[in-house]
């Protein structure tokens, strides 16, 4: 991965985070824009609060990163932009899990879970079953 | 500033805010979810974060953590993508299950 050079931290996290946000919006893109209104906000304050606490321990000197593998960008003067990302692709990768099971528990109102068969596909509107059913989880 | 003491100041606070939060909401399967979750977190993280520092992408100061190692990573490593997880996890429950 050296090799890579200062886009090495950049394309180690990607190659292990992207899989995983993307690989969701692959199975499940409905849902997923559907419900981002609820769940991103929140995810992005988070990442953001989760960042600058990164910041502090880096300028306390807890850990830091190897200058040479990053690209040099430090937000603040501080973080680099790779640990920025980190946050930002970490909180994601929960909260998008977090709202995929509480969809799946029947948990999220206005968002039924109807099964297996309609949980798939791009829609722009929740999947109306074939006959009205009781809501359940 | 020691890594432990920076776990109780920046992770702790808000997850005992977020536990408090969403307490009255939180169900069995939440925390059969989260449990569930907490082994997959581990499983995915860790072996990249050790590899990263196999690999010299980043470090630990040796006089700042516990001195309990696991593999090449400090034992409040693991806790901080753990603490985390929780966080971000619990906050997230409270919010989708309270409003639209």
């Amino acid at each position: 991965m050296r090799d890579l050079g200062r886009f090495t931290y950049l394309a180690w996290l990607l190659a292990w985070a992207l899989p995983v946000l993307l690989g969701q919006w692959a199975v499940f893109p409905g849902f997923l824009s559907r419900s981002a209104r609820r769940w991103l906000p929140l995810a992005l304050g988070l990442a953001a609060y989760f960042a600058t606490a990164d910041a502090i321990g880096i300028a306390m000197g807890v850990w830091d990163v190897e200058e040479a593998t990053i690209l040099g960008l430090r937000l603040g003067g501080v973080l680099p932009l790779e640990e920025a990302a980190f946050f930002l692709l970490t909180t994601l990768m929960v909260a998008q899990t977090t709202a995929l099971f509480l969809w799946r528990f029947g948990d999220l109102e206005g968002e039924p879970w109807r099964g297996w068969g309609l949980a798939f596909g791009w829609s722009g509107v929740p999947a109306q079953p074939a006959q009205p059913d009781r809501k359940g989880g | 500033m020691t890594y432990l003491r920076f776990l109780t100041i920046f992770l702790l606070p808000p997850l005992i805010v977020a536990a408090w939060r969403v307490w009255p909401v939180l169900a069995r399967r939440h925390l059969l979810f989260l449990g569930a979750l907490s082994l997959v977190v581990l499983a995915w993280t860790s072996p990249w974060d050790n590899a990263a520092v196999a690999q010299g992408l980043w470090g630990f100061d040796a006089a700042r953590v516990s001195g309990v190692w696991i593999h090449r990573l400090p034992v409040e490593e693991y806790a901080f993508f753990l603490l985390q997880t929780w966080v971000t996890s619990l906050f997230l429950v409270r919010r989708l299950m309270v409003r639209r």
